[in-house]
């Protein structure tokens, strides 16, 4: 058998999870009695076993589900400020719309005037034009 | 298949959780609670970081029940959760500013849980000197080795579970725990 490897990891692996088949195990552990490295790391499982947490916090809970209420209060807000919002925003893009349209009524009657306005003045070019001959014969 | 059966009954509990029944986000939490907390206390080394960020994975467990799909175990994706708070908080510096020491007492007075089953006193500074040792060498595996590595050795998840936990091919987390195993093996040589 070979020495456990990077390559095996697979076998390593099984043995720690005890899934592993018989026949192998019992293999790698006769490679291990006489392998040092590969026991060595048969036993590092085993090793970090000292390794243990410590406890919970007691308010634990407590502290989460007031944090999952904040949470779902903010987003209570934020739902009913969407409800509050909406209707405000539709009237507030109807008075824009009507500021919209009553501005574009008065820039088409001003348009409407400053037309007429240049129709009167060619006009009277015009008349001041024909007139100009009937002026010089007189003179 | 005690294990598929426990998965099976998780995402069965987190899709009553997604239909507003909070009894089964109160039995997900208790079944949960202490092996997440554990894992992130291994990853960050202090316990107040630790069960902060214990809340904050469980509260996105509370946010996503709407969108929960039982698609994926839902062990793989509390870890999925969890790594990726603990890589985040170390990355951001709160590791290094909250490391306890083992000797610290825990910020309510209570004394940290060590296992203690030797009589005499020197015995007992034998397990303690072997824990801080344990510790240290875990403390020094890059991240990902170490949340590998935690994972499968005191969360018992396969290396399939981890892999989907840690966004890596299968065969890329077998190298991990490999190395993992074999660092550590080299660093607790003499504790051997």
């Amino acid at each position: 058998m070979t020495c456990l490897n990077e390559n095996n990891a697979d076998q390593l692996l099984a043995y720690f999870e005890g899934a592993l088949p018989e026949a192998d195990r019992h293999a790698l552990d006769a490679h291990a009695a006489r392998c040092s490295d590969c026991r060595a790391l048969l036993s590092v499982h085993t090793q970090l076993d000292a390794y243990a947490a410590p406890e919970i916090s007691p308010d634990f809970d407590a502290k989460l589900y007031a944090r999952i209420a904040a949470e779902e209060s903010k987003l209570w807000w934020h739902v009913s400020n969407w409800k509050l919002v909406i209707p405000i925003a539709a009237v507030a893009a109807m008075l824009a719309a009507g500021v919209f349209v009553s501005q574009q009524t008065t820039v088409d009657d001003s348009d409407k005037q400053a037309s007429i306005d240049t129709q009167q003045l060619e006009q009277a070019l015009d008349d001041v034009e024909l007139l100009m001959p009937l002026t010089s014969a007189r003179l | 298949m005690e294990v598929a059966a426990t998965l099976e009954r998780d995402a069965q509990l987190m899709l009553r959780v997604r239909e507003g029944d909070e009894t089964s986000f109160a039995l997900l939490l208790e079944r949960h609670r202490g092996p997440v907390v554990n894992f992130l206390y291994r990853m960050v080394g202090n316990q107040s970081v630790s069960e902060e960020l214990a809340q904050e994975v469980f509260l996105r467990v509370y946010k996503s029940r709407s969108t929960y799909e039982a698609s994926a175990k839902f062990t793989t994706w509390l870890y999925r959760i969890a790594t990726h708070m603990a890589l985040n908080a170390i990355r951001d510096g709160k590791k290094e500013k909250g490391q306890q020491s083992l000797d610290q007492e825990l910020p309510d007075g209570r004394e940290r849980q060590v296992p203690d089953t030797s009589r005499t006193v020197e015995e007992k500074m034998v397990a303690q000197v072997r824990v801080r040792e344990v510790r240290a060498a875990i403390d020094a595996l890059p991240e990902k080795q170490r949340a590998a590595v935690l994972m499968h050795k005191y969360q018992g998840l396969g290396y399939a579970q981890i892999s989907k936990a840690l966004e890596c091919s299968e065969s890329a987390t077998k190298s991990l725990l490999f190395r993992a195993y074999e660092t550590l093996r080299s660093r607790l040589a003499h504790m051997a």
